[in-house]
C-alpha cells in the first residue's frame, strides 16, 4: 500500500504531524517496524503489520516485502528489540590481527602450534578475556585460517599468505567470523552474510537476564534466517556473561589518535588498522591496542615482501604524529641485514662441456637460469621446470631425465579465493528518534467520550487533538439486513468490525461468523441483533473493548 | 582523545595517560600516589597499578575508595569490574597483619583473624622469624622487622607497621637563601615526608640525572633536622655531596663528616660509601661496619644512586626500619631484578617524574642521542664469525675504527667538554694512546680523580676518557658531549646514568653519541640498552660514520 491509499487521509496527518504519529507509534510496533528493517529475508505484509502499513510507516515493496518508510525510520532503534542498553565490555577486535601477527612472524611451528598458542604466549595479550576462553578460540580461528589458506602448514613451518591475509582483512569483522566459526561460508555467499547478520546483531545484544537469552538468540535466528551455537557465540567473546547478565561486547569505535613512540610502540584505541599485524608485534589488547615493531616483526615483514618505505608509508599513513626520527634509519638497518643474505630453492643442472655451451648460449633458456656456480653447473629456477624442461626438449635434448634428489612440493594456494565483502552492517540509531509517548496518547483518549475517537486514538490513527475525526459509514442496528450485509463484508475482506452496543460497551476486533444469528469478536460471542451501531474500520485499528464505565471512572 | 579524559585503564591494571591532553598534569598529580611509572615516551605514558603501590598508598593515608574516586574521574572508558574489586580487596587486605611495640627486644604481630595466624605459620620462609603468642599474636625481634616485612609483602601479606620511626639525634640543619628549590623537587620531599604520621619518611624518590636529586635530599635533611648518613656509589660522589652540603646549608665543616677508604670521620652529617661501610676482611668475616649504621645516633639515612645498592646493604638496610630513609635515582632498572627489594626495605617509590617533562621546562638539558654505525674492518670479519656470543660483543665493540669515528666526533664539537666513555680498559688506553688526553679508571687514586674532574669542570681539560667509574653520581656541569665507545652488554641503566653526565642545564643541547659496529651483536645491545631512555621519550638518531666529515 502507497502512503497515498492511507485511510481516511493519514497521509496528511503523517505529513503534517510527524512528530506526533510517531510518538504514538507503541514500543511493539517500533520493535516491528525494526524487525522490518534487519530482516535478511524480508517480511510479509501481515495482520500484524496492518496497523503500521495503514499509517504509512511501512510500505509494501515491489517485492512484496514489507520496507521501512523514511518517516517510519524515525521509530526504528535497536533497544528494546535487543535488550536494555546496558554497559558492555569491550570486543577483542585486535584477536585476529593478533593471531595473524603470531602466523606472520613464523612464531608457531608446525606440529606444535596448538600449545603453543594455547600457552601464555598469546592468551596474556588478552587481559581482560579469560584465558581458556582465548585459547579455545585461538585453536578454532587458526584451523580455520589454515583451511581457507591463509596461513600454510605444509613446508614444515606455519606461514602467512600474504595475498589472502589481505583479502580477508578487507571483510567486515562479522564476515571474518562468519568464515571462522562456520565451515563452508567461503563457497556461500548468502550464508555469509546471514551468519555475519547474525553475529552483527548478537553483538549489540544488551542486559539480557540469563533465563532470557534463548529468546532473543530465536529472534536474531529468526532476523538472519541462520544460527550459529550459542558456545561458539562466548568462545569468540561475541557474548559476555556477567553476573547473570548477558551483553554482546562492545564493538570498538571509529580509530582516533595513533601513536608511534620513540620506543617503538604503535598505540590505538578504536579499530585495528588493516595491514599492522604484517609489521608489528602484539604487546596487549584491551581498552588501548598497543603493538611494537621489532627486529622479528620486521623480519616477518620483509619475508611478505615488505620494504621499509612500505612500512614507513603505512606508519604514517596511521600515525597522527610525527614518526620518531630514529624508526626509518632502524628498519632500513634491520632490512639490510635482511637484504644481504638471501635463500633461494633452486634446481641444480649439471652439463658436459658441450652441451653447458649450446645451454649458455640458448635465449629460450636464460630467464631460468638463476645463476652459475661453475662451467657445467647451472642454479635452475624450481617453479619454472616445465618450461625450461620444454625448452632444453625444444632444443635437442630429450633424453634429460626426472629431476632426482629430495622433493620440494610448491603448494598452491587454496582454488576457492576468499570472497570479497559483502556484508554491510545495518545502521540503525539505538535509541529512536522520536520515542513513544504513552502519557500522551492516554490524555487525548481521555479526551473524548465518542467512542470511534477514543478508539482511533488508540490505535495511533488520531494524534492530536485538532485533528477531526473522519467521517465513518456507520450502519444503525435497525436496519438488519444492512447491518448483515456489513458484517459479512468485514469478515470476507479481513477488516476490523466496530460494534456499538445499547449501553454503550463497543468491540473493535476481526468477527467471525458462527451462525446464522450470532458472530464472535475478540472471543465474545454476541447476538447481530444486539447491535446497536456498526462499521467497518481499517486492518491496522486495535482490538478493543470498551465500556461506559471506562468514561465514568475518568 | 578526550580532552578531560586522559586516562585509560585496562583489564591488567596498567593505565596509560595521554600526555597530549589538557588534563593531563592534574590527572598524573592524582594517580602517582597508588601508580608505578612504567614508561614514558613522547605520547602515552605507562602507569602499574601493583598490590605494593596500593598497599603503599593506602599506608600513608589514601583510601580504596579515594582511588576509585580518582580513577572514575580521569578514565575517559567504564572501569572494569575487575579493577574495582582487585582495589577493594588490596585495600581490605591492608590492616589484617599489624606490627605493634612490645618491648625493648620484640615487636608484637597481630593478624585480623586466627586463620591469617594459621597461614603464617604454614610459612617455610617465615619458620624462626615469628613465635606465636596466642592464636591471633606473635612475637618477632626487632632486628627482623624489615626482613619480615619484605617477606611477607612477597607472600602477599601486607604488614601495617604501626611503629613510629625514631627521632634521631636532633641536629639542625638550615638551608642558605642562596638557592631556590625547584617546584618537584619540593614537590618531591612532600611526597616523602607526608604529613609525619605513619607510613611517611621512607621512600624512593626518582629522579632524572642533572635535576638536582641531592637538593631533594638536603631539603628533606633540613625538614626532618636530625642526624644523617649519607651512602653513595663512590668517593667522588662522597666529596660532591660534601661540597653541596657546604654550599646550600649553613652546615660547617666540622658538622660534616667524611666516611671513606681515605678518611674514617664520624660527624652528625656523614657521608660514606657503600664500598667502606661493606668492607670486610674475606669473605668469612662479619661485615664490621655494619656498626656505623647502628652507632651514629642516626635519624635519616640517605641511599644515593640506590639502584646500585649492594647486597650486603640490604640486609642491614632490613635491621633500620624505625629509622627515615632516602633512596635517590634516576633509574630503578636493576639489571638483577632487585628493584621490589629496594622498595621494601629503603621505601616505596614516593616519587617519579617523566624525563621530558622537567627537559621541556629547561630543569635538564635538551639532549640529542646519536648511533653512529660503523663497518668491522675486513681484518676483523672472520674473527667475529667464529667467535663465541660474548666474545662476539667484545670484538664489535673493540672495533679500532671507533678511534678515527671519535675523533670526526671531537672535530665536530671541538671547544666543548667531552667525555669519551668506555667499558674495557685496553681500548679506553688505545684511545688515550691515540688522543693523549687524560684518563680515569678504577685505578686512577681518589686524589688523581678529583684533580682531572676539577680541571675538567674548569675548562682546562676539555676532552676526558673515563671508564665505567664515571658512569654514575659524578657532577660535570659543563660536559655536553658523551662518546660511548662501548658499554656493559645491554644495561639500560647504565645507557642512561652515561647519558645523565651531560643533562645538567646548560646555555647549548647535549649530545649523546654511542659508537657501534654495524651488523654484528652490538647492534642489538646497543638497541636494548636504549630501552630505559626510550621509553623516557628519547629518539636516537641513527648516522652513518661516514656522514661525520
Amino acid at each position: 500500500m502507497s502512503e497515498k491509499a492511507l485511510p481516511f487521509d493519514f497521509g496528511s496527518t503523517l505529513e503534517d504531524r510527524t512528530e506526533e504519529v510517531l510518538g504514538a507509534v507503541t514500543e511493539e510496533e517500533g520493535m516491528l517496524l525494526t524487525e522490518i528493517l534487519l530482516s535478511y529475508d524480508g517480511i510479509y505484509p501481515s495482520d500484524n503489520t496492518a496497523a503500521l502499513t495503514d499509517r504509512g510507516l511501512a510500505f509494501s515493496g515491489d517485492d512484496g516485502k514489507l520496507h521501512v518508510g523514511e518517516k517510519g525510520m524515525k521509530a526504528v532503534s535497536l533497544f528494546p528489540l535487543l535488550g536494555t542498553k546496558a554497559k558492555r565490555r569491550p570486543y577483542p577486535e585486535a584477536f585476529i590481527p593478533f593471531l595473524l601477527s603470531a602466523v606472520a612472524s613464523s612464531t608457531l611451528q608446525s606440529g606444535r602450534w596448538q600449545k603453543m598458542i594455547t600457552s601464555d604466549f598469546f592468551t596474556a595479550l588478552f587481559p581482560g578475556i579469560e584465558k581458556e576462553r582465548i585459547a579455545g578460540a585461538a585453536v578454532k580461528a587458526m584451523d580455520r585460517l589454515l583451511k581457507l589458506g591463509i596461513a600454510d602448514d605444509s613446508e614444515g613451518e606455519i606461514r602467512l599468505r600474504r595475498p589472502e591475509a589481505e583479502s580477508f582483512m578487507r571483510l567486515t569483522e562479522e564476515e571474518r567470523l562468519a568464515l571462522i566459526i562456520k565451515e563452508g561460508c567461503e563457497h556461500n555467499r548468502e550464508e555469509r552474510e546471514r551468519t555475519a547478520l547474525y553475529i552483527h546483531l548478537a553483538l549489540l545484544l544488551s542486559g539480557i537476564s540469563e533465563d532470557r537469552i534463548e529468546k532473543y538468540l530465536d529472534l536474531i535466528a529468526s532476523l538472519s534466517g541462520t544460527a550459529v551455537p550459542e558456545e561458539d557465540l562466548f568462545l569468540f567473546s561475541i557474548l559476555d556473561e556477567n553476573d547473570g547478565i548477558i551483553s554482546g561486547r562492545e564493538f570498538p569505535g571509529k580509530r582516533d589518535t595513533l601513536a608511534v613512540s620513540s620506543d617503538f610502540s604503535i598505540t590505538y584505541t578504536g579499530t585495528s588498522p588493516g595491514e599492522i599485524y604484517l609489521y608489528a608485534s602484539p604487546i596487549i589488547t584491551d581498552s588501548i591496542t598497543e603493538w611494537k615493531l621489532t627486529k622479528s616483526s620486521l623480519k616477518a615483514a620483509f619475508s611478505l615482501d615488505m620494504t621499509p618505505d612500505d612500512v614507513r608509508a603505512s606508519l604514517s599513513e596511521l600515525s597522527s604524529f610525527p614518526l620518531p626520527d630514529t624508526l626509518y634509519p632502524r628498519i632500513s638497518g634491520w632490512f639490510s641485514s635482511f637484504s644481504s643474505l638471501h635463500a633461494d630453492r633452486v634446481l641444480l643442472l649439471t652439463a658436459d662441456e658441450r652441451n653447458a655451451r649450446i645451454i649458455d648460449a640458448l635465449p629460450t633458456l636464460r630467464i631460468h637460469i638463476i645463476g652459475k656456480i661453475g662451467d657445467n653447473l647451472f642454479l635452475m629456477n624450481t617453479e619454472t621446470e616445465p618450461l625450461w624442461r620444454r625448452a632444453l626438449e625444444n632444443a635437442g635434448f630429450d633424453m634429460l631425465g626426472p629431476t632426482s634428489g629430495p622433493h620440494f612440493e610448491k603448494t598452491m594456494a587454496d582454488e576457492n579465493k576468499l570472497p570479497p565483502r559483502s556484508f554491510n552492517p545495518p545502521e540503525i540509531r539505538e535509541e529512536r528518534e522520536i520515542a513513544f509517548s504513552e502519557e500522551q496518547a492516554k490524555m487525548l483518549s481521555d479526551s473524548t467520550a465518542d467512542p470511534l475517537r477514543k478508539i482511533l486514538i488508540l490505535s495511533g490513527f488520531i494524534v492530536a487533538e485538532a485533528q477531526p475525526t473522519p467521517s465513518i459509514d456507520m450502519v444503525n442496528g435497525l436496519y438488519y439486513q444492512e447491518k448483515l450485509r456489513l458484517i459479512h463484508s468485514a469478515i470476507t475482506e479481513g477488516k476490523k468490525l466496530y460494534a456499538e452496543f445499547v449501553d454503550g460497551s463497543v468491540l473493535v476486533g476481526k468477527a467471525e461468523r458462527t451462525d446464522e444469528e450470532r458472530i464472535s469478536v475478540n472471543g465474545h460471542l454476541i447476538e447481530i441483533a444486539r447491535i446497536w451501531r456498526t462499521a467497518i474500520l481499517p486492518k491496522g485499528i486495535k482490538d478493543l473493548e470498551l465500556h461506559p464505565s471506562d468514561n465514568d471512572s475518568q | 582523545m578526550e580532552e578531560d579524559r586522559p586516562l585509560t585503564v585496562q583489564s591488567d591494571r596498567t593505565m596509560l595517560l595521554d600526555v597530549h591532553s589538557p588534563a593531563a598534569d592534574k590527572c598524573r598529580g592524582e594517580i602517582i600516589a597508588f601508580a608505578d611509572l612504567v614508561k614514558s615516551p613522547e605520547h602515552v605514558h605507562t602507569y602499574q597499578i601493583s598490590q605494593l603501590s596500593l598497599w603503599n598508598a593506602i599506608s600513608s593515608g589514601l583510601t580504596a575508595d579515594e582511588i576509585l574516586r580518582r580513577l572514575e574521574r580521569w578514565s575517559r572508558f567504564d572501569l572494569d569490574s575487575r579493577i574495582i574489586f582487585y582495589i577493594k580487596d588490596q585495600a581490605e587486605r591492608y590492616g589484617d597483619f599489624i606490627l605493634t611495640e612490645l618491648d625493648d627486644e620484640y615487636l608484637l604481630l597481630t593478624v585480623r583473624r586466627p586463620v591469617f595466624a594459621l597461614q603464617l605459620k604454614a610459612e617455610d620462609s617465615l619458620r624462626g622469624m615469628i613465635e606465636a603468642e596466642d592464636e591471633k599474636t606473635f612475637r618477632v625481634k626487632r632486628m627482623m622487622r624489615g626482613v619480615l616485612k619484605a617477606r611477607m609483602i612477597k607472600l602477599g601479606f601486607p604488614v601495617d607497621d604501626r611503629i613510629p620511626l625514631k627521632k634521631g639525634v636532633p641536629q639542625t640543619i638550615k638551608l642558605r637563601n642562596t638557592f631556590t628549590p625547584r617546584p618537584y623537587q619540593i614537590e618531591a620531599v612532600n611526597s616523602l615526608l607526608g604529613d609525619g604520621g605513619n607510613g611517611t619518611g621512607y621512600g624512593t624518590i626518582v629522579l632524572p640525572c642533572g635535576s638536582g636529586k641531592t637538593i631533594a635530599g638536603i631539603l628533606a635533611m633540613a625538614r626532618l633536622g636530625m642526624r644523617t648518613l649519607i651512602l653513595c656509589p663512590n668517593v667522588t660522589a662522597v666529596h660532591q655531596w660534601i661540597r653541596e652540603l657546604l654550599d646550600k646549608t649553613e652546615l660547617t665543616e666540622n658538622e660534616i663528616g667524611e666516611y671513606s677508604g681515605e678518611k674514617k670521620d664520624m660527624k652528625p652529617v656523614t657521608v660514606c660509601t657503600y664500598q667502606i661501610v661493606t668492607w670486610r676482611p674475606d669473605t668469612d668475616s662479619e661485615y664490621k661496619r655494619f656498626s656505623l649504621f647502628r652507632d651514629g645516633g642516626w635519624g635519616f639515612i640517605i641511599y644515593d644512586e640506590v639502584h646500585m645498592l649492594p647486597a650486603p646493604v640490604f640486609r642491614i638496610t632490613a635491621e633500620l626500619q624505625a629509622i627515615h630513609r632516602l633512596g635517590l635515582t634516576a633509574t630503578l632498572v636493576r639489571e638483577d631484578g632487585r628493584e621490589d627489594e629496594v622498595f621494601s626495605l629503603v621505601g616505596p617509590k614516593r616519587y617519579d617524574t617523566p624525563w621530558s617533562e622537567l627537559e621541556a621546562k629547561g630543569y635538564i638539558a635538551k639532549a640529542y642521542c646519536h648511533e653512529v654505525r660503523l663497518p668491522l674492518p675486513e681484518e676483523k670479519e672472520i674473527e667475529y664469525a667464529i667467535a663465541k656470543k660474548r666474545e662476539k660483543y667484545r670484538i664489535a665493540a673493540e672495533n679500532p675504527l671507533k678511534i678515527d669515528a671519535a675523533k670526526k666526533i671531537i672535530r665536530k664539537h671541538e671547544g666543548e667538554s667531552i667525555l669519551i666513555i668506555g667499558q674495557y680498559l685496553d681500548q679506553l688506553e688505545m684511545f688515550q694512546n691515540e688522543f693523549g688526553y687524560p684518563i680515569i679508571t678504577g685505578a686512577t687514586a681518589t686524589k688523581k680523580r678529583d684533580e682531572l674532574y676539577t680541571l675538567f669542570r674548569e675548562g682546562k681539560v676539555k676532552v676526558l676518557i673515563v671508564s665505567k667509574v664515571a658512569n654514575a653520581a659524578i657532577d660535570l656541569p659543563d660536559a655536553s658531549v658523551a662518546i660511548q665507545i662501548s658499554g656493559t652488554f645491554g644495561s639500560r641503566q647504565e645507557e642512561a646514568q652515561r647519558l645523565g653526565r651531560i643533562l645538567r642545564p646548560k646555555s647549548h643541547d647535549s649530545h649523546f653519541y654511542t659508537l657501534v659496529t654495524e651488523y654484528t651483536e652490538e647492534e642489538d645491545f646497543a638497541q636494548n640498552r636504549q630501552k630505559f631512555l626510550s621509553e623516557q621519550g628519547y629518539s636516537y638518531t641513527i648516522e652513518k660514520v661516514e656522514s661525520y666529515v
